[in-house]
């Protein structure tokens, strides 16, 4: 379970920092809503869903 | 909107409700039944984190520097990934000996050390001054709106300055007295403060549903969803530049260095510390937390970014301060019951800042400074008997109040038009300079104290030139030119520019250069400085800290001789009569002593009580209170070193011998299983050769009777002849049989059969069966009635077994039928994944007694002409045979009269 937050821990750091951050310097919309906004809640919580499933599952 | 007294009943009620709520937390964890003892809780508690820095400050930080206020969130929801195996040990050591601060926990880990503990206090107090001060910023300001005529927030009109000092001094006095009253009552050895954490799970609650309201305000009822609002935003040019990662110079370094910053000052804020490791109950909630704390700050920051643009949009020439938002959109649409929400969720998210921060403010000022500085000074005498404990208690309160007036002081005076992030961010740095030696101290043995030491102190120099000293230059405390030109004209020594990095903001510079020379310092130091006897057992005992977690392996580096009567009176002093006798008492019955007389104490009760008093007054002060007691013999490195080798040692050699008793019990287990079944073995070839020989006997006599007639006999005819050697051949076959089943049952006992296995249709076998005896059958007037179901039956099984259980099954039912009346009903369907044969017939049936033991081995019924025959082994062959088929096989309920065997199959 730990390396499985580890690396849930890695892709949090890659995911929403700088380089891949900057693909969404262009102007770029979704439904309206600016694809930057979307991109980072999204995996925000992705990653917390993500999380979540890994610790809880443990306990059933 | 309202008036002073409006504001103020409202402020005292919810006061009072959290009064409430923590005076019936601390009541039921007297009776036993803890509120808090809950994972969801304890994440909730966490949620401290989230203060009027997130409730006003984040709409600010965006209005003006779009997503830069998130950093800060991500940081330590990517740490909490890391908790498990970085927070729980942290948890453990603190719990195992009562560290109750963070300065306490690193002083304890570089050999108890008082500077370091000192130092860390110092700076944690002057470090989040600004950040209480903040606080009390944003509740002055929401005071100030909300009291407002309404007109008034619109113009120009707004005062720069909170005039309202006599509201929030109340407030302040009142959270001095809140304080106190949760946090510092009495001197508990475990620091904990279950109402405080009841309150504070509370208002985190209440804070995300005010925020959350706004938010859903501002979208869905000032605009019709997202998309409106951020379309409405498209408009105006200045605006876009918010929702977009700009290649501004310094952006990427910002968002990395913020989010940097805040994993390493999660956990070194006194609160966060307080929260996450002292008022921790169990270990194992610190699972739940890794997830439940990043979905809070998910939540909590979801609407941000359109709030501040709804406030952008709405106050168009950007006057009104883009921290207060939260509140002005509201009050300027005039919704009065929202107002109060985010007025309420405001004091929230202050309220619990301030509480929680002090308590572990004031914890280490007094067990870390003050206590220290105490008996430094002789004011109290270690060896001395005068008792300490209200003193002790008068300090902590003293210190409370010190802390928080000296807040209220900073936020008149030097506080200003600053915005609350930037306050807080200075905050942040300043803790963050505990972050190499603690986390340091937990990983890697080799760090010594003065590596720690000169980390923090070079790191804070940093950070006090760049950020504090800046604003007090601001005031005008200091020349401007030293910002423009550098100190002493040194262009590199500029405040914001420190060593010509000239991209950076402010903080994310001080950030880097702050870290990267602490850091740099505690290692490079370390490494070339020894440690003391104390500094590496402690180093040990922190690092490794997951062999010493019993009282066995717990190495108490201590050698020296005092009586249980001097330790008990040196408790006294601090904690007070009763509980030391309460305490001195458990430890002796523990123990099997009597606690009446006194007895020489041992490692053990010295290390105890070091750990009680560790709690009470910081484990610095403890161990010279110890000292004094005990007539120390002093360690050094080599002894050291010995006693924690030669604790491994005797650990090892005790996991191998239970090792090795363990293998000796399963093999002499295992032993005695063998006998018994060799025991048995043999009772079974006795009644197995008694049974064979006398059942192989009667054919043998048979054909022996009947040879002996042919041979000795002249006057047979051919006829007669014939009828004797057809006996004769019938016995021989009936002899056969019987080996054959012998030699059967043997094969299928030891797994020596040969199976040949195929897909084959029962149907079948069943038909051949039946038509194979059918002569059998009609001899005997038997009627048969067949019900097959028309599909194929395939099981996976050996054609000729199978036949051998139908012929064997078939048999016993002719044997037993009565003549001339016979019946016998035979029904094969299916059920699902197996099938199901049945096998009646209208016999003597069997009784209920037998029904059990009909299937063993040399059981025999009697059939209704005569004496029983065969070997009675058919059917316990029968009973392995399906067995090995998977299936199984039974007599069904109703056999008293007539038996039906049922037999079951796996289906193909």
């Amino acid at each position: 379970m730990r390396q499985k937050l580890f690396a849930i821990f890695l892709l949090g750091l890659v995911g929403l920092n700088y380089p891949v951050l900057s693909l969404f310097g262009k102007e770029v919309w979704i439904f309206k809503i600016p694809a930057l906004y979307i991109f980072l809640y999204s995996v925000w919580f992705i990653l917390i869903i993500f999380s979540a499933w890994v610790i809880e599952k443990k306990k059933s | 909107m309202t008036t002073n007294l409006g504001l103020l009943s409202v402020s005292l009620a919810y006061l009072g409700l959290l009064f409430g709520i923590a005076y019936y937390a601390d009541w039921r964890r007297a009776k036993g039944r803890s509120l808090i003892n809950n994972p969801s809780i304890y994440a909730l508690s966490m949620a401290v984190y989230c203060t009027g820095w997130t409730f006003y400050g984040s709409v600010g930080k965006a209005a003006s520097d779009g997503f830069m206020f998130l950093p800060i969130y991500l940081g330590p929801t990517l740490f909490a990934f890391l908790w498990i195996p970085v927070l729980r040990k942290i948890i453990r050591i603190s719990k195992r000996y009562s560290l109750t601060s963070i300065a306490d926990f690193i002083s304890s880990r570089y050999g108890k050390d008082p500077i370091l503990g000192g130092v860390v206090a110092l700076v944690a107090v002057l470090g989040i001054l600004p950040y209480i001060s903040l606080q009390l910023k944003a509740i002055g300001t929401s005071f100030q709106l909300i009291v407002l005529p309404s007109e008034d927030l619109l113009t120009d009109n707004l005062p720069v300055f909170p005039f309202l000092q006599e509201e929030t001094l109340y407030i302040t006095l009142i959270l001095i007295a809140f304080t106190i009253l949760f946090g510092v009552r009495s001197l508990d050895a475990t620091e904990r403060h279950e109402g405080m954490v009841a309150a504070v799970a509370f208002e985190s609650l209440v804070k995300l549903f005010a925020f959350l309201m706004v938010g859903f305000f501002v979208v869905y009822w000032m605009y019709d969803g997202i998309g409106d609002l951020f379309s409405n935003a498209a408009n105006r040019a200045d605006l876009s530049e918010l929702w977009n990662f700009n290649s501004k110079p310094g952006a990427y370094e910002e968002w990395l260095l913020l989010g940097l910053l805040s994993m390493l000052a999660f956990l070194m804020l006194p609160r966060q510390f307080q929260v996450s490791v002292v008022e921790n109950v169990d270990e194992e909630h610190v699972n739940r937390a890794v997830w439940l704390f990043p979905l809070y700050l998910f939540l909590i920051n979801l609407f941000v970014l359109p709030i501040a643009l709804a406030g952008r949009l709405y106050f168009l020439d950007a006057q009104v301060d883009g921290d207060t938002f939260v509140l002005t959109l509201p009050l300027a649409a005039g919704n009065t019951t929202l107002v109060w929400i985010v007025f309420v969720g405001g004091l929230s998210a202050t309220t619990s800042m301030i509480v929680v921060e002090t308590v572990a403010l004031s914890t280490m000022l007094s067990n870390s400074l003050i206590m220290p500085l105490l008996i430094n000074t002789g004011i109290v005498k270690a060896g001395a008997s005068t008792a300490v404990d209200r003193l002790l208690l008068n300090i902590r309160r003293g210190s409370v109040a010190l802390i928080l007036f000296a807040s209220y002081f900073y936020f008149q005076n030097v506080i200003g038009t600053q915005a609350l992030v930037s306050i807080g961010l200075v905050s942040f740095l300043a803790v963050a300079q505990f972050a190499p030696a603690l986390l340091g101290g937990i990983y890697w043995k080799n760090g010594t104290r003065l590596g720690a030491l000169t980390g923090i102190i070079v790191g804070c120099s940093v950070w006090a030139y760049t950020l504090p000293f800046s604003q007090l230059i601001d005031t005008g405390l200091f020349s401007t030119s030293i910002m423009s030109e550098g100190l002493f004209n040194i262009s590199w020594l500029r405040p914001h520019q420190l060593f010509g990095l000239e991209t950076m903001t402010p903080v994310a510079q001080a950030t880097f250069w702050s870290l990267i020379l602490n850091i740099s310092c505690y290692f490079g130091v370390s490494l070339f400085t020894r440690q003391n006897a104390l500094e590496r057992g402690q180093a040990n005992l922190f690092v490794d800290e997951s062999r010493y977690s019993t009282d066995l392996q717990r190495q108490y580096l201590w050698r020296g001789t005092a009586t249980s009567e001097e330790l008990g009176d040196l408790l006294q002093r601090f904690l007070g009569a009763p509980r030391t006798k309460k305490v001195l008492k458990d430890f002796a019955h523990q123990k099997g002593l009597n606690p009446s007389i006194v007895w020489q104490a041992d490692a053990e009760l010295v290390h105890y009580a070091e750990t009680l008093l560790s709690g009470a007054i910081g484990s610095v002060s403890a161990r010279i209170m110890i000292s004094s007691v005990v007539k120390e013999e002093p360690l050094n490195m080599e002894e050291v070193m010995e006693m924690l080798d030669a604790t491994q040692q005797v650990i090892a050699y005790s996991q191998q011998l239970e090792e090795k008793s363990k293998q000796l019990e399963k093999a002499s287990s295992e032993l005695s299983e063998a006998n018994q079944r060799l025991k048995e073995l043999d009772e079974l070839k006795d009644e197995f050769i008694a049974t064979i020989t006398h059942e192989l006997r009667t054919p043998l006599t048979s054909i022996r009777a009947f040879s002996e007639i042919i041979h000795d006999s002249r006057e047979l005819n051919v006829e007669q002849r014939k009828e004797f050697l057809a006996i004769i051949i019938k016995e021989s076959e009936r002899l056969t049989r019987m080996i054959n089943q012998i030699l059967d049952s043997e094969k299928l006992a030891s797994g020596r059969m040969e199976w040949h296995m195929d897909q084959v249709d029962l149907k079948e076998i069943v038909e051949a069966t039946l038509s194979s005896m059918s002569q059998l059958m009609r001899d005997k007037k038997i009627e048969v009635q067949i019900k097959l179901e028309k599909i194929p039956m395939h099981v996976f099984g050996d054609q000729d077994r199978l036949t051998q259980v139908l012929m064997n099954l078939i048999g016993n039912a002719i044997k037993f039928c009565p003549e001339k009346k016979g019946l016998i009903r035979i029904k094969l369907k299916s059920l699902g994944s197996q099938l199901e044969l049945r096998i009646e017939d209208n016999g003597i049936g069997i009784k209920a007694d037998d029904q059990a033991r009909i299937f063993d081995k040399f059981q025999q019924l009697t059939p209704r002409d005569g004496k029983p025959t065969g070997t009675g082994l058919g059917l316990s062959i029968s009973k392995s045979i399906i067995e090995h088929h998977q299936g199984s096989i039974g007599l069904a309920a109703d056999s008293e009269n007539g038996a039906i065997f049922c037999i079951t199959l796996p289906l193909k």
